[in-house]
């Protein structure tokens, strides 16, 4: 291992000898007895080598064995290699091999294990008593009650009036038990996702304009790319391993960022686009007219493969780069370089996350950018596509497999066709298939309101935190009858307002398939026991299915393994067919499969690592054409005025955060890379005005609701603005309930609040 | 075509080993178990991960065949017996050992930094660390200055963002300095700098827990642990360096942004304000030999945590040990003082008085070294406190204190054996008439107060030697010797009246001489808090040097309370000093003088008290960027 002959050194080098006795002995050493060298403290941290192909080890990660499971926060979907002892995960390291993360991880991922052990873990059913006290209860009893309970809402108020919100969080297969248990088995006609909240808009965009929900990218892209545009995304933070193959890029690629602030994406970028909030849409249509008036546009393309160009180049005509410069607060000029940059590139790549999904005109902003991919005829080749970064892990299960607003594998509720095949394949009565659409999240919520759904059953997400206008929602939850909370933490927000609570398995502690954001099959593996009574989603679901008397409906449905043949099954002939894969153990055997893998597909090969749809540019529309759609500017709905001056952003603050924290607070570790209490970032020429100092306390205040925080003083943020991040529960006492009007998803990014010293 | 698909997929699948069901509810339908029991079960058995470790267990080939996205080195890893993951870090080490003339060192390139995080958690993982411990650590830059705009009527008037705006993430970790600070500082030589590698290691074994390292070291590295009661730092993994893999935090950078490097060795010095990053501690004092890289201006940024300070560790035991010895010293000093200027006036100083006030500076000093081993993590390893002399002033410390206490207990033996000597056996006696001449006690209690001052001066230079502006020698030397003189005169005086009063037969007649001391006590007392007043607890002045100021704040917010006490406490002392010159000026013998002077003493001792640990916790200093908590 050791270098001591020196020869090696030059070509590949295996180790250096850092033990070279001679030059060491010119220094003299103490005694052991007077200079402890050794000892157990000493020894306590030395490191072994580690079989398996791992490093040097230290005693906490020595593995019998090892094996892969995909991460459970975001949707990059990294592979995680937990070292097994005794058949228990006692740690984690990112698997090298994995095609995804290459070897790295995410503080969070690191960390998932840990924040698996926690005292606030549900460890047993809780129930609200009449005094108002939550007590433990049996399975039996929470089971036996959760039936009575909503069974009784049903009977007074219709079956319409128990609706469930389920998560991007749980495994396709859970997902696809809990919507068919709910729609099928309990005759609910409402349920809707957290996904709602962060990928509802790209799910609409992608609809309408290709025919099929259908990120087309791979990760390779990210290193194919000879310009990438990032709209509204921060992937440094929010997806730090997907920036990782934007750094491995070798082309020197051009790097364009759209975003208000300035972000460590953007610090990184070769143009930052620092636009005023919700001038987006706005933005990219005057860069889509500059690159058709500089003939910047792929004409065989769209002549071949879209549908309304004319529509589209006279509607962006109006959007003259001067004009909307002026407006958005940019140089004109910069707008023609990004339009130059994006035209003659040989590969652009256009990437959108959560400041384009979560916005009031979410939908059209992500079809701009899908525009300008299709016009310059970026889509299909290594490099190049409209890509929607997800957000949670299993967010793109959900939009193929949680049976909310459609119906299992990307299918029409409406359609008679589709649901007689979803009977067929289940096996199922095809009249206990709903012929509606579901309600949307926001629509379930103002059904509450309007005292049209009085029961609700929420499962791993927590709304008393995360959705918008949170003082009201909060308000709402405790309007209705019954609410069941299904979570892996009695402390989660939505449990204090819980009647029933469910204690449910986490990652690692069950099994089942994540999708990630390149549409790759990833899988879960249950390397650790629950806490308690704790049972995964998927128990809980089979135990609900027999209370309520619909055990035989799912009988087939034993594993999660058993659900996925299932949806193999549902998958057969559509555009997310699956049926090429042959087992978890397939998945597992080829560091994941990205979606379609059909049986034709297969033909007794395993699939490519990296495969991206469109590359005939035909699309999943009727007449094989992508749909060119643009729309007219939304007003902005609440401006800034003289009582609320500043206009407030949320979003991701940390890599360490996620979501509402319920996960990423558990670990110690964590809890160090990230500010504990709420902060606010503004700018230091408003600070001060305000005479405030960084880390002063300041009270913010908008038409809903006031929250603290503290001050971070940062030019990152335009004067006139302020950030706070989504992960602290103050947040959305401030924010504003809007949406876009096609995807139904909250708009987070825009509202007035005022800010003081508190 | 469905239904063939899954029927061949189901079937493959159905010659493996089920992944955790194996029961079904047709067991529940025949009664033999209840639904929740099957379903516990269910979710007690693990995933068979046999039926998928086959993949992993070949080692390295398994990664060469699952990762087709990195082909050029994929043929290198599979022979070279490295770990699978060396594929993506060869690179970042260098490819030979260091020469004579080099050193390892951290390289950062600051640009590919993109703040997520990692490498502090692998450090914390791949480590085997406890919980919330990591070597590494992250903090932010706000860069630019806030733009100078037109705030209109809206309230809204945002300008375009200049290029130098922005964020910068900086990972720091241990520096491996060419003269580090936690080496020379350290007691016990616990700390050991690879004569090869030149990585500055420290031996958990050795290490007594004192903590003066992590005042010596000016990047805040070495870290106490409670359950282990000693300090741990980073060793760029020697262990894994040695076996030819990266260290943790460069194995897991997504972004490649740390590798180790070769440096030279004695670069030699290094100037003025010349500092790793913008608010870290000017480079010359360790000579840290991590090195950024940024193609960034990062001049004008700030440090996220900028002016938020926390209160410092109070080091109790110390400031008691410190207050307690200056104290001890003092009392000598006092007392031979005054039996000089006795001397020179009339009678002597009785030898029951001198032994009285030998006794209590004995108690006194002996109590405050005792009190330090309570700050020790380990006591038991600390008679190696010797080991460090040469370069550490702990070590002096230590070494010269226990001198003092040792010449002055001889000399308190001495002075005390007329006064026993009645009650001891004629061989000893005898001996000791025959062997100690007479004047050996005074010699003693003399040479005590040299070897005090050097082992007091070794103590402040504890302090002075961390380079903490706020702890320079301009302000700890006068503190400090301050209190020698308050001290010394305010226990120095109830000893003289309680020994005149109870252990001579007349008053020893240096009530004067007393008075007069306590009357210039008063007026020390008086100097040191207006002196305190304008360099730390007044409110700030232009001329405030930045950490000043930032202790200003900290004092006047969070540390308020202690110090309107010790203000309280400093005018006190001022006015209970006066009170009781007068007293023992005019009526040295009664009763009140005397418990004047025991009060005065009391008085002192907490002000004093107070002093030290606003020293020690209204304390800031230059640091790595860090980010708001």
């Amino acid at each position: 291992m050791s270098l001591a002959d020196g020869q090696s050194a030059s070509a590949t080098p295996v180790g250096l000898d850092l033990t070279d006795r001679e030059r060491a002995s010119k220094y003299f050493q103490l005694p052991q007895i007077l200079q402890r060298r050794d000892g157990s403290m000493t020894r306590e941290l030395l490191l072994r080598p580690g079989d398996h192909g791992l490093g040097m080890t230290p005693e906490t990660l020595q593995a019998d064995k090892t094996t892969t499971a995909t991460c459970g926060f975001c949707a990059t979907g990294c592979g995680l290699r937990l070292h097994i002892r005794d058949g228990h995960a006692v740690g984690l390291t990112p698997e090298t091999a994995y095609p995804v993360n290459l070897g790295m991880a995410c503080p969070k991922g690191w960390e998932a294990l840990r924040v698996l052990e926690s005292d606030d873990r549900a460890t047993q059913p809780l129930l609200r008593q009449a005094d108002g006290e939550m007590k433990p209860v049996d399975w039996d009893t929470a089971l036996k009650t959760f039936c009575e309970r909503f069974k009784q809402v049903q009977e007074f108020n219709g079956p319409e009036s128990v609706a469930f919100l389920s998560t991007g969080q749980i495994p396709c297969e859970e997902m696809a038990f809990l919507g068919s248990l709910a729609k099928f088995g309990m005759g609910i006609v409402h349920g809707d996702g957290n996904t709602r909240q962060c990928m509802a808009t790209a799910v609409t965009a992608y609809k309408q304009s290709f025919g099929f929900d259908a990120p087309p990218y791979t990760y390779d892209d990210f290193e194919q790319s000879d310009c990438m545009v990032f709209v509204g995304a921060n992937p440094c933070i929010g997806h730090p391993i997907m920036w990782e193959r934007v750094l491995r890029n070798k082309k020197s690629p051009e790097i364009i960022v759209l975003d208000p602030r300035r972000t460590e994406t953007a610090m990184a970028a070769t143009e930052h686009v620092a636009l005023r909030p919700k001038n987006d849409l706005r933005v990219l249509y005057a860069i889509t007219n500059e690159l058709i008036q500089r003939g910047f546009t792929d004409q065989q393309f769209i002549e071949q493969h879209t549908v309304g160009f004319e529509e589209l180049r006279q509607h962006v005509a109006s959007f003259s780069v001067d004009a909307v410069a002026e407006e958005a607060g940019l140089e004109p000029d910069q707008l023609r370089r990004v339009a130059e940059k994006i035209g003659r590139a040989e590969a652009t790549s256009l990437w959108w996350t959560m400041g384009v999904n979560q916005s009031y005109e979410g939908v059209r902003t992500a079809q701009a950018i899908i525009n300008i991919a299709l016009i310059t005829g970026n889509i299909g080749r290594p490099g190049t596509g409209a890509n929607s970064i997800t957000g949670q892990c299993n967010a793109m299960g959900s939009r193929l497999w949680s049976n909310t607003t459609n119906l299992l594998g990307h299918r029409q509720f409406q359609n008679e066709q589709h649901r007689r095949e979803v009977a067929d394949i289940l096996g199922i009565d095809v009249d206990r298939i709903p012929t509606q659409d579901s309600w949307s999240y926001d629509r379930i919520i103002e059904g509450i309101e309007r005292g049209e759904i009085r029961g609700l059953w929420v499962i791993a997400t927590n709304p008393a935190h995360s959705w918008i206008d949170q003082d009201h929602t909060r308000d709402l939850l405790d309007r209705l009858d019954f609410l069941v909370v299904q979570d892996m933490y009695h402390t989660a927000h939505t449990v204090r307002h819980a009647d029933l609570v469910l204690p449910a398995a986490g990652w690692s502690e069950k099994e089942g398939t994540f999708i990630n954001s390149e549409r790759r099959y990833g899988l879960v593996k249950k390397v650790r026991t629950s806490p308690g009574l704790a049972l995964a989603d998927f128990q809980i679901f089979r135990g609900v299915a027999h209370y309520w008397g619909v055990g035989d409906m799912f009988a087939r449905w034993t594993t999660p393994e058993s659900v996925f043949e299932s949806m193999q099954q549902l998958s057969a002939g559509r555009p997310c067919d699956i049926t090429g894969i042959e087992g978890y153990e397939h998945i597992d055997r080829c560091g994941g499969i990205q979606w379609p893998w059909s049986h034709e597909d297969a033909n007794g090969f395993d699939p490519e690592q990296q495969r991206r749809l469109f590359a005939d540019g035909g699309f999943f529309h009727a007449d094989g054409r992508a749909r060119l759609i643009v729309d007219q500017i939304t007003d902005v709905p609440e401006e800034p005025d003289q009582e609320f001056p500043f206009w407030l952003m949320t979003g991701r603050g940390t890599v360490s955060q996620w979501h509402t924290q319920t996960r990423t607070s558990k670990s110690p570790v964590l809890r160090q890379l990230y500010p504990n209490e709420a902060y606010i970032e503004i700018n230091p020429v408003d600070a001060n005005e305000m005479d405030v100092l960084n880390g002063d306390r300041l009270a913010i205040r908008s038409r809903r609701g006031s929250a603290e925080a503290v001050a971070f003083l940062s030019s990152a943020v335009p004067a006139g603005h302020a950030f706070m991040p989504m992960h602290y529960e103050q947040t959305n006492c401030l924010t504003l309930s809007h949406f876009d009007p096609h995807s139904r998803q909250p708009s987070y990014k825009d509202c007035a609040v005022t800010i003081q010293p508190a | 075509m469905s239904a063939t698909t899954a029927g061949s997929s189901s079937s493959s699948t159905g010659a493996l080993p089920s992944l955790g069901s194996t029961l079904n509810l047709d067991q529940v339908a025949e009664g033999n178990l209840d639904i929740v029991s099957l379903l516990m079960q269910d979710q007690q058995q693990l995933t068979a991960v046999e039926r998928f470790s086959h993949a992993h267990d070949a080692g390295l080939h398994d990664a060469t065949a699952l990762a087709e996205t990195d082909q050029e080195t994929d043929e290198d890893w599979s022979l070279s017996g490295l770990p699978a993951q060396a594929r993506y870090y060869q690179s970042l080490l260098p490819a030979t050992a260091p020469s004579d003339s080099e050193q390892f060192a951290f390289e950062v390139d600051l640009d590919a930094c993109s703040g997520c995080k990692a490498c502090v958690v692998a450090c914390h993982t791949l480590n085997g660390l406890e919980e919330d411990e990591s070597w590494r650590r992250v903090g932010t830059l706000t860069l630019g200055q806030p733009n100078e705009i037109n705030h209109g009527d809206g309230g809204l008037e945002s300008t375009v963002a200049p290029q130098a705006v922005g964020i910068q993430h900086v990972t720091t970790a241990c520096h491996h300095c060419e003269d580090p600070g936690c080496l020379n500082g350290c007691p016990v030589k616990a700390y050991d700098k690879d004569p090869v590698t030149g990585i500055v290691r420290h031996l958990d074994d050795q290490c007594i827990g004192c903590k003066y390292c992590t005042m010596m070291c000016p990047y805040e590295v070495p870290k106490y642990s409670k359950r282990l009661g000693i300090v741990r730092k980073c060793d760029m993994c020697h262990n894994r360096l040695s076996s030819g893999e990266a260290p943790a935090c460069v194995q897991s950078c997504p972004n490649e942004a740390i590798r180790i490097r070769l440096v030279a060795k004695d670069q030699g010095a290094i100037e003025g304000n010349k500092a790793l990053a913008p608010g870290a501690p000017p480079s010359q004092i360790t000579r840290p030999t991590t090195i950024y890289t940024s193609q960034r201006s990062l001049d004008a940024a700030l440090p996220q945590d900028g002016g938020l300070d926390e209160v410092a560790e109070s080091h109790w035991p110390l400031a008691a040990l410190l207050v307690a010895t200056q104290m001890s010293v003092g009392m000598i000093l006092v007392e031979r003082l005054i039996a000089a200027g006795m001397m020179l006036s009339g009678p002597e100083m009785p030898a029951a008085t001198t032994a009285a006030v030998a006794i209590a500076s004995l108690l006194v000093g002996g109590f405050g070294l005792n009190l330090a081993p309570l700050h020790l993590g380990q006591p038991l390893r600390a008679w190696r406190v010797f080991l460090g002399l040469r370069t550490s002033w702990l070590s002096r410390e230590a070494v010269v204190l226990g001198k003092y206490v040792g010449v002055l207990s001889l000399a308190v033996a001495l002075l005390g054996y007329p006064f026993v000597s009645d009650w001891l056996p004629v061989s000893v006696t005898e001996a000791v008439d025959a062997w100690l001449p007479p004047w050996l006690a005074k010699l003693c209690l003399g040479l005590s107060i040299p070897i005090g001052m050097v082992g007091l001066y070794s103590s402040a230079m504890i302090y002075i030697a961390t380079q903490r502006p706020l702890w320079r020698s301009r302000r700890t030397l006068p503190q400090f010797a301050a209190t020698i003189g308050l001290g010394g005169v305010a226990v120095t005086a109830p000893t003289v009246l309680i020994a005149d009063r109870f252990l001579s037969a007349e008053s020893s007649g240096a009530g004067p001489w007393l008075a007069f001391g306590l009357l210039l006590a008063g007026g020390l007392a008086a100097w040191k808090l207006a002196w305190e007043w304008k360099r730390s607890l007044g409110p700030v002045l232009p001329t405030d040097h930045p950490h000043t100021k930032r202790s200003r704040r900290l004092i006047r917010t969070q540390l308020r309370h202690l110090r309107d006490s010790r203000l309280v406490f400093g005018a006190l002392a001022v006015l209970s000093f006066l009170v009781t010159a007068v007293a023992v000026a005019f009526a040295a013998d009664t009763w009140w003088a005397l418990a004047l002077c025991i009060a005065t003493a009391l008085v002192v001792v907490a002000s004093e008290i107070l002093e030290r640990l606003l020293y020690f916790m209204s304390v800031v200093y230059d640091r790595m960027p860090g980010t708001i908590r």
